[in-house]
């Protein structure tokens, strides 16, 4: 069973056509990117599987069936923007949000304070939280999704305001999760983040899923058939490359169809080249990002 | 329920926690302790507690009787003659002094001698003086129900005696009115909150959090609660607070105005009947409103014209003084957003029937029902709609709600 599934889902307000036809599942234990450009329909998407809003068309299933009342207390969420009480004391929001989730207050208030510990942000829990900075305002919404210990995790953009130290502590955080069974769906357009944490991903573009599947798999269909080497000294012209460009101390060379890279190896070998790296050339996710939605956006 | 219950005790603290709620607590007794404190400082300062004197030529007060000494009295003195008053009153020994000609008896005139226009208490503690030694020689009872007696003793009563209304009417006749007057107000103070807190909750996204917490139902029925609990809060503050006020100004002005503070338990009891449904209604109007809006600012002056269908029976006050049961009065006491201060203010100068009391009731229950509905529906058709209100066609309209499906 699929923690979440969702099938040729759609959903138009007026004539803007928000979501036309998306279809992905998510599986316990793994962290699930859901990437797009901006106005893609990733956060409707969101909403859509979160029940605030309905689908005009598409099935979605979620913790084994339909979003029921009971099971918002299974999921965690954090919208892309703060969505805390700002003229409330931090400890006092949070408290309300976990008892809303249907944690008992003696429990709320436990794990609660091993969160504010964990996070740093003990000696600020009477604060207002328009008092505390955009990276702490973070870290008590990151809080807030977490501290029911959900089976579904949510978040929209979870590193935007953290600096490098706090961004390590979330990702740590997200693996943990991720270790424990926790499905974790994560929408972010920081595409280094996505390939540190993702196992597998969906991009969305106007409205339609363009590219699903498994981040090794992703990468190997948009790879080209090319190699990069880094070595000490000019490389020797080699059979079957194409053409080559230099980036910094790296050469990439484009192979000749029916090329195998180890025959290129072997002759840099043959040719006595004091090799530093070679591997096959594929694509960052930033790369195929925009290859994928720019030629869907020509 | 638990969530309800969880949404409306946050709702609660929230606010009377707040010092915008505790300024507006405190500003009405501050309001009253100011009003209570400057008017007795004005009538201690007007009154004049030097004796009064008299010359009698009459013979009329050979062998006086002298009234009791109650609040504002002052001693009374005889002189022998004119000469002797007039030095008296010349050293400021008394504020003035009366002469009683030898045919006062049959006249009735009187010369009063004054350097400075002598204070009312003195002058009125003076004819008291001459109205118990006019009466001295009559029956006790006789002179009792006279001395009782004055011109202002005319009271209005209806028909069945349950209410009555003096010349000089005191807090208790006008209590209904100012219930009415005290509703309004806290609408204004606690629906421009409600309507400020949903817009801004909206605004910030923490209803996108709510709402992936709770039910909209509870959501909605939370704040509602929680909301009727701070404005009843806030007015049993304020009746606490009146109520020493009226106990300390009893002490300190001596004024009939507030002798009597009778309430006819009837009216409390429509007061009731209508106010709670009122507050219902009005707090799920404010909550559609904030979760409708584009913008807080937009809310609150927005939030004003909710409160102004209140300020129309005000306006029509001397209609409604003029033909209580006329057919203006019976259709704003009817109309569920005009009824709760209509209706009290026909409470406060006459009987209002008891069926319109029932059926203006009745309407403002199932008003509330139908508002609660609506902030239901404009809820899922506005809360994530940032930036953008909703219109009235699509909110009475056919438009699919967000989540839930019981409102569609």
């Amino acid at each position: 069973m699929h923690t979440v599934e969702i099938s040729h889902i759609s959903k138009a307000f007026g004539r803007t056509q928000a979501v036309a036809d998306v279809s992905f599942h998510v599986e316990r234990g793994e962290i699930f990117g859901l990437l797009g450009p901006n106005g893609a329909g990733k956060t409707t998407t969101i909403r859509i599987m979160l029940d605030i809003f309905k689908p005009d068309a598409g099935e979605v299933t979620v913790l084994g069936g339909p979003m029921t009342e009971e099971k918002k207390n299974r999921i965690g969420y954090m919208p892309e923007e703060r969505g805390l009480y700002q003229d409330i004391a931090l400890e006092r929001c949070l408290m309300y949000l976990a008892t809303l989730k249907g944690l008992p207050p003696a429990e709320a208030h436990r794990r609660l304070g091993q969160w504010l510990e964990r996070f740093d942000l003990t000696a600020h829990r009477t604060k207002k939280v328009k008092e505390l900075s955009k990276g702490m305002q973070q870290k008590a919404q990151i809080i807030a999704a977490v501290i029911h210990e959900p089976e579904l995790l949510i978040v929209d953009e979870p590193f935007a305001a953290l600096d490098p130290v706090n961004t390590q502590m979330v990702k740590d955080l997200m693996r943990e999760l991720r270790d424990r069974g926790t499905a974790i769906i994560m929408s972010t357009h920081q595409m280094h983040q996505v390939e540190e944490l993702c196992d597998r991903i969906l991009l969305i573009n106007k409205g339609r899923d363009v590219l699903y599947g498994s981040l090794d798999d992703v990468r190997r269909q948009h790879s080209g058939h090319a190699v990069v080497v880094r070595a000490v000294g000019d490389l020797p012209p080699l059979e079957g490359v194409v053409s080559a460009s230099r980036h910094n101390s790296e050469v990439r060379l484009n192979l000749a169809d029916g090329v195998p890279p180890q025959d290129v190896l072997k002759a840099l070998v043959q040719a006595g080249c004091a090799l530093e790296k070679f591997e096959i050339a594929v694509p960052s996710l930033d790369e195929i990002f925009i290859r994928v939605v720019g030629k869907g956006g020509e | 329920m638990f969530k309800l219950r969880l949404i409306a005790v946050h709702e609660y603290k929230r606010h009377v926690l707040r010092k915008r709620f505790i300024w507006a607590l405190l500003s009405v007794p501050a309001l009253l302790a100011l009003m209570v404190g400057i008017t007795a400082l004005a009538v201690r300062m007007e009154r004049d507690y030097r004796p009064v004197g008299y010359v009698d030529h009459s013979g009329m007060l050979a062998d006086p009787v002298m009234p009791p000494k109650g609040e504002g009295a002052v001693e009374i003195h005889a002189f022998p003659g004119e000469a002797e008053a007039q030095k008296a009153l010349q050293a400021g020994e008394i504020q003035c002094y009366y002469v009683l000609p030898a045919d006062y008896v049959q006249t009735s005139k009187v010369e009063l001698v004054y350097l400075k226009p002598p204070n009312s208490n003195a002058t009125s503690h003076f004819w008291d003086f001459m109205q118990m030694n006019w009466l001295a020689n009559q029956p006790p009872e006789v002179a009792r129900r006279v001395a009782a007696m004055s011109d202002d003793d005319i009271i209005v009563q209806t028909p069945d005696g349950r209410r009555e209304f003096a010349a000089e009417p005191t807090l208790g006749d006008l209590l209904p009115v100012i219930a009415g007057i005290a509703f309004m107000t806290l609408l204004g103070f606690s629906g421009g909150y409600l309507v400020q807190v949903v817009s801004e909750e909206k605004e910030n996204r923490t209803m996108e959090v709510l709402i992936t917490s709770a039910s909209a139902g509870e959501f909605i029925g939370g704040k509602v609660v929680g909301l009727v609990c701070v404005i009843l809060t806030q007015a049993l503050a304020w009746l606490a607070f009146a109520g020493a006020a009226i106990v300390v100004a009893r002490r300190l002005l001596q004024t009939p105005f507030l002798e009597t503070v009778r309430v006819d338990g009837g009216v409390v009891l429509m007061m009731l009947a209508v106010f709670v449904p009122a507050f219902v209604m009005y707090s799920a109007l404010m909550t559609a409103l904030g979760a409708t809006v584009a913008e807080p600012q937009e809310a609150q002056q927005i939030a004003g014209l909710f409160i102004l269908p209140n300020v129309v029976p005000l306006w029509m006050m001397m209609t409604f003084i003029q033909n209580p049961n006329g057919p203006i009065a019976v259709a704003l006491s009817l109309f569920p957003l005009t009824s709760p201060v209509s209706l009290t203010i026909r409470a406060t100068f006459g009987i209002v029937p008891a069926w319109q009391a029932a059926v203006a009731a009745a309407l403002l229950v199932l008003s509330a029902w139908g508002a609660v509905w609506l902030a239901g529906r404009a809820f899922r058709l506005g809360m994530l709609r940032y930036g953008k209100r909703v219109g009235l066609a699509e909110l009475f309209g056919r438009a699919k709600p967000a989540a839930g499906g019981h409102y569609a």
